[in-house]
């Protein structure tokens, strides 16, 4: 998927029992899993923007593609028993059991975020900030594109490279 | 360096993820209960960050135990 195209609508099942997938609100799709030291070390910058953007109307959705045969910390169970552990997450976290939703997105690694417009049209793809590796950066390039898709502007950096594991594809 | 590309060199080794680095043989890190496969390996490092790799500390340490 690349910036400017529609993205294809899904539905997937979270960790609380729910159903969810992108609405008619600015979302931002963080591909994401269990295992992953990248996606570890930027999860609280990421679950600081769904609290910080919530207030906003702005949508995150954290989803697991990773494949659960090869890799049973990101079993749908243990995505359950992570987010219990926590206490609760300010997000949901979903599962992508067929991995069809990486696939249409084109998701390379954890993390991988793709931020929609309301609209649902990509707006900004690719790594949360310059560094896994340093929390004061929060997030910034999500920030910045967040910022403006919410002032309806397109953002000034709308592409960067993703950073991260590899998606762990079944039978790959 | 040494690629493990299957379950079976995985198992064979014994290697907990990527990357593991061992120093005459040693791990630099070792983790206790750390199921074997083809993994992303999770490092703390000593301030507690999480890291995809060791802290320079540990290495530096390894290789000081494994001259002494």
């Amino acid at each position: 998927m690349n910036i400017g195209d529609t993205a294809p609508p899904f539905d997937l099942p979270a960790t609380d029992g729910s159903t969810q997938g992108p609405g008619a609100t600015p979302t931002a799709v963080a591909f994401t899993c269990n295992h992953c030291p990248y996606a570890l070390a930027w999860h609280d910058r990421l679950l600081d923007v769904a609290r910080d953007y919530s207030t906003r109307g702005v949508r995150v959705l954290f989803v697991n593609p990773n494949d659960a045969a090869s890799h049973p910390r990101d079993s749908f169970d243990a995505m359950k028993e992570r987010v219990e552990a926590d206490g609760g997450w300010p997000a949901p976290y979903l599962r992508d059991e067929t991995q069809e939703v990486a696939r249409d997105f084109g998701a390379r690694t954890t993390p991988d975020v793709f931020l929609l417009d309301e609209d649902g049209v990509l707006r900004y793809r690719g790594a949360p900030d310059a560094d896994y590796d340093d929390p004061s950066l929060r997030a910034t390039w999500l920030r910045d594109a967040l910022d403006a898709v919410l002032e309806g502007r397109v953002p000034d950096r709308a592409e960067t490279e993703p950073v991260g594991c590899s998606v762990k594809w079944a039978g790959g | 360096m040494r690629e493990i590309k299957t379950g079976d060199d995985a198992e064979r080794e014994r290697f907990v993820g990527s990357p593991t680095i061992r120093i005459a043989g040693a791990d630099v890190s070792p983790i206790q209960g750390e199921p074997v496969g083809l993994s992303c390996r999770i490092y703390r490092l000593r301030d507690g960050r999480i890291s995809p790799t060791p802290d320079p500390a540990d290495i530096r340490d390894a290789i000081r135990r494994s001259t002494e």
